[in-house]
């Protein structure tokens, strides 16, 4: 009997968690989003299912090559928008909101902890949502201490929307650092459509920068239901030796909520 | 492990000192992040809320209790708040009456919507809003008379908010039915 296919199935948890509370705050314990996580990827643009801060989500496994000679580096390890401290087994405490505003923090193993601070408003003309966050990373890491995060996104009633995200992450002689600005526009409801651009400073080696550029469209008939069509460009500037070729992914895809 | 360059809490604190200021004047907006997650709302399995609810002490779930109220023995009492919590999935005879009742009210409403413009505007007129002001009087005594019909009229909200109608549109819908019940009372009026 082949039993290859049994041995291809993995499970893997993303969330389990459990939380109480209310009008005091919540209080999680499980597996789940640390205070941090996603605090570099606020988005309104409605294009983020295609294109987001974290720009090496789209080929990010691809290596750079130079005149066919692979370099050792990829799309992933040139850039990233050093988004917190994502899913852990922890501890969160989230505050009830106030004005739009909730802070949270939370613990996780190896002295991981981190404190975060979100806001969402609605001025009647436009939506803005914003986060930013600080990431301890604890005894995880013997070269890397921490990351500060944050992101910021506007969305007109018009349709226009503006976003942006920063990320900087505190490690042995290097700080490697991203900036991300994306312009979008709704329209008709059902479709989106944005122009991206990311810039990772140090982060493959000392002063190697890698850049990301993207047009993203997603067409959403239904709530449950998005199509979507990306186009990037990354590029990586070496500071020492030649710079590799670019790489270019087009891609199209839909997602369906069940 | 604290030591920052001074650039990123700046940054940091320039934008919240930003965002404090905006924020004074906003109304609040309940922001959920969906880069790199699958975004709220209906699935297409789902339902309006998009979440599978295995069990749920006043709702049901996946496995709701309108199976309990079915079998026999089970009381009638509790069959038909049951049914109105647990939505369509569960909808018995009775519920699709009452639907069926209500696609036949919105029809009528769309075909009356021009009459029933005229009506808002006679109502915010000085000499409507006299006559309007009675007819709510007589609204009043009715309900006292005759019980409250918040039941029917919450099963009614609910099953229009499950059908993803705005809460404007449901409002304008609501102020024909209270068009609808003004006409009547004209009626007795003139007898």
């Amino acid at each position: 009997m082949d039993e290859s296919d049994i041995g291809d199935v993995k499970f893997k948890e993303r969330k389990i968690e459990f939380w109480v509370g209310q009008e005091y705050g919540k209080l999680w314990v499980g597996q789940g989003d640390m205070a941090s996580n996603s605090t570099a990827e606020v988005d309104l643009s409605g294009t983020d299912v295609a294109a987001y801060s974290s720009m090496a989500d789209v080929g990010g496994s691809f290596e750079f090559q130079d005149d066919g000679v692979g370099t050792g580096i990829t799309v992933g390890g040139s850039r990233s928008n050093f988004d917190g401290l994502s899913r852990r087994d922890r501890v969160r405490y989230d505050t009830p909101k106030f004005a739009g505003f909730y802070g949270s923090a939370s613990t996780a193993g190896d002295s991981r902890w981190d404190g975060a601070l979100r806001y969402s408003g609605d001025f009647g003309w436009a939506k803005l949502a914003a986060a930013g966050a600080y990431a301890d990373l604890g005894t995880s890491s013997d070269t890397q201490d921490s990351i500060i995060s944050a992101s910021a996104s506007m969305l007109f009633d018009f349709g226009l929307n503006l976003t942006v995200s920063y990320g900087k992450r505190e490690q042995d002689n290097t700080d490697p650092y991203n900036l991300f600005g994306k312009v979008g526009y709704k329209f008709l409801e059902k479709h989106a459509v944005s122009v991206q651009w990311g810039h990772t400073e140090n982060l493959s080696a000392k002063d190697d920068e890698g850049d990301s550029y993207g047009i993203a469209y997603v067409y959403s008939p239904w709530q449950s239901v998005e199509f979507y069509g990306s186009y990037v460009l990354h590029t990586l500037d070496r500071d020492t030796g030649s710079d590799p070729d670019d790489i270019t992914a087009l891609f199209f895809g839909g997602r369906v909520k069940f | 492990m604290l030591e920052f360059k001074p650039f990123g809490w700046k940054t940091l604190l320039t934008g919240l000192a930003v965002m404090a200021l905006l924020g004074c004047n906003a109304k609040p907006y309940d922001y959920q992040p969906t880069a790199g997650e699958m975004k709220p709302g209906p699935g297409v399995l789902t339902g309006e809320d998009g979440e599978l609810t295995i069990y749920d002490s006043e709702k049901g779930g996946a496995f709701p209790r309108d199976a309990d109220a079915q079998q026999p023995g089970a009381s009638g009492e509790n069959t038909a708040p049951k049914t109105a919590a647990a939505g369509t999935a569960a909808a018995g005879p009775s519920d699709q009456a009452g639907e069926f009742r209500e696609f036949q009210e919105f029809q009528q409403w769309q075909k009356e919507k021009a009459q029933f413009h005229e009506y808002q505007q006679w109502k915010n007129s000085r000499a409507g809003s006299a006559e309007f002001q009675e007819f709510q009087a007589y609204q009043q005594w009715q309900e006292t008379a005759q019980g409250s019909p918040d039941f029917e009229e919450f099963q009614a909200y609910q099953e229009w908010k499950k059908s993803g109608k705005s809460s404007a549109e449901y409002k304008e819908f609501q102020e024909w039915r209270e068009f609808k019940a003004y006409q009547e009372w004209k009626k007795t009026q003139k007898k």
